[in-house]
């Protein structure tokens, strides 16, 4: 009879831990962006790197739907970026490019031809697919083309 | 004799467990109310003759009371927050356990998220499936719909434990209980009206939201796939698939987007009506029928979109009005009391 409670009791506490502690992310590089001399990375806390930006040509917020907290959009006139609340915290959750005067850490630009983009990433274009998806640990960039040329290249969190 | 012991050494540590699984899981009575939605549909399956199916740009956006009040229309809405076209679809199979509705009614918006990776962050992601998922009924549809929903990262047999048993989720709560989990720890209160959230704020759209354009203007082939299932779905029940896009300003609804759906309604011989391009004719004001500058509509704007789609779901679809049937009207005649109470303690 205590042999079963003793059983029973372990059981319990197994099935308890179980779920503790829920696996690490790699460390693996996520996607950022330099802009002049501030690097903006996807999942990292918004609020320093905001500071060091300055102030933005134009800002948005909205509830955050069924979460505390607001999702924000800055704009910056040549990219906008939007921030994402958890625990009190803003954290960067996308960026995109709106002119041609800022690019990747590869080089690459809205405006950019297919033939750079392969030469730039080391990789041809899928033959037939309008957009690359290139992934990180929890992040990834995104880069469209229309006709020949990169039409839109943006940077986002994303669930793994 | 000693079977008997061990038998109720089994009973009571599994008594035990489930008593701390009933207090520790979360209780979503005052905040995130938008976690019970799920749960209460039970109780009033089996008398509906239409139901919705989407995010919250329908639990928030669409008024039941309404379209009982103005055309007998008895209806439910089966919504959670940022429910994925995965999510709707398996509560749709779900449903058809329950009933087997005159009018099936999606909101398309939840095309544009192909995949869980589409979906946000991560920990916001398990949150909302949490949400949805956590309060559904045991079935085959709740297990697909949890394997179709898990993040990459919860791709694992402890993850799926845990979906199975909330306990082994939640059991790091026991030093985060608030008065809450002891006041529902048997049972809760109902929030919704029939799947609608009521919210009665007031705060006016000002300016244009600003969001990054679509990278790949196509939906994925996960979400038509699901679309197509739903599509299926509703014809061997007999219900009728009505594609609808709920009046909200943000997220932004891309023009290319509607011309697909257009494009697929067209070809799938289904209604798809866009309330959005409406919200002159419906009679919304964005200055007052919004409770959070344009995303979502408070009662007021909740109750213009009812009145106005009640009339099509009446006359297009022919959904009947059911207001003479004495035990079905006396069951919205409880509802409807409690939903002015509300609306009169907000002074509306």
């Amino acid at each position: 009879m205590k042999a079963a409670m003793k059983v029973m009791l372990t059981l319990i506490l197994s099935l308890c831990l179980v779920g503790c502690g829920a696996p690490d992310a790699q460390e693996q590089k996520e996607f950022g962006f330099f802009y002049q001399d501030t690097y903006i990375q996807m999942n990292a806390e918004a609020a320093a790197v905001i500071g060091e930006l300055g102030t933005p040509q134009g800002y948005t917020e909205e509830p955050s739907c069924a979460f505390d907290g607001m999702d924000k959009t800055y704009d910056y006139g040549s990219f906008c970026l939007t921030t994402y609340p958890a625990d009190g915290v803003d954290y960067f959750y996308s960026l995109w490019f709106t002119d041609e005067t800022v690019q990747t850490e590869e080089g690459i630009h809205i405006g950019s031809t297919r033939e750079e983009v392969e030469q730039l990433l080391g990789a041809d274009w899928p033959e037939g697919e309008t957009v690359r998806r290139l992934t990180a640990a929890h992040s990834e960039l995104l880069i469209s083309l229309e006709g020949d040329q990169v039409s839109s290249i943006q940077y986002r969190a994303m669930v793994l | 004799m000693k079977r008997i012991r061990l038998f109720l050494v089994f009973l009571t540590c599994g008594l035990i467990l489930w008593l701390l699984q009933l207090l520790l899981v979360p209780k979503y009575m005052t905040r995130t109310p938008e976690g019970a939605l799920t749960g209460e549909y039970y109780a009033e399956a089996g008398y509906q003759d239409v139901i919705f199916i989407g995010d919250c740009e329908v639990y928030e956006n669409f008024s039941p009371v309404t379209l009982w009040q103005e055309y007998g229309i008895s209806s439910y809405i089966r919504g959670s927050a940022q429910q994925t076209i995965w999510q709707s679809y398996y509560l749709l199979e779900e449903t058809f356990r329950y009933e087997t509705p005159k009018v099936v009614v999606f909101n398309v918006l939840a095309m544009q998220y192909d995949t869980p990776a589409d979906t946000g962050p991560g920990a916001r992601r398990e949150a909302y499936n949490r949400m949805t998922l956590d309060t559904m009924a045991w079935s085959l549809s709740k297990w697909r719909a949890i394997q179709a929903s898990m993040t990459q990262e919860e791709c694992n047999w402890q993850a799926e434990l845990t979906y199975l048993f909330p306990i082994l989720r939640y059991h790091e709560r026991w030093n985060q209980l608030t008065r809450e989990d002891f006041t529902y720890w048997f049972h809760r209160d109902q929030v919704s009206y029939n799947g609608y959230l009521m919210q009665t704020g007031i705060k006016p759209y000002t300016e244009e939201y600003l969001e990054p354009p679509p990278v790949n203007e196509n939906f994925g082939p996960n979400s038509w796939m699901y679309l197509e299932k739903m599509v299926q779905l509703c014809e061997e029940k007999g219900s009728r698939l009505v594609l609808m896009k709920a009046p909200s300003l943000s997220p932004i609804w891309w023009d290319a987007w509607e011309a697909q759906i257009q494009s697929f309604a067209q070809s799938h011989d289904l209604l798809y009506v866009n309330l959005l391009e409406a919200a002159e004719e419906i009679g919304i004001d964005w200055s007052r029928d919004t409770y959070d500058a344009g995303l979502h509509l408070n009662v007021l704007g909740a109750e213009k979109t009812a009145a106005w789609f009640g009339e099509i779901l009446s006359r297009d679809c022919g959904v009947p009005d059911r207001r003479n049937e004495e035990a079905l009207a006396l069951r919205w005649a409880e509802k409807i009391e409690r939903y002015e109470q509300q609306k009169k303690e907000a002074g509306l």
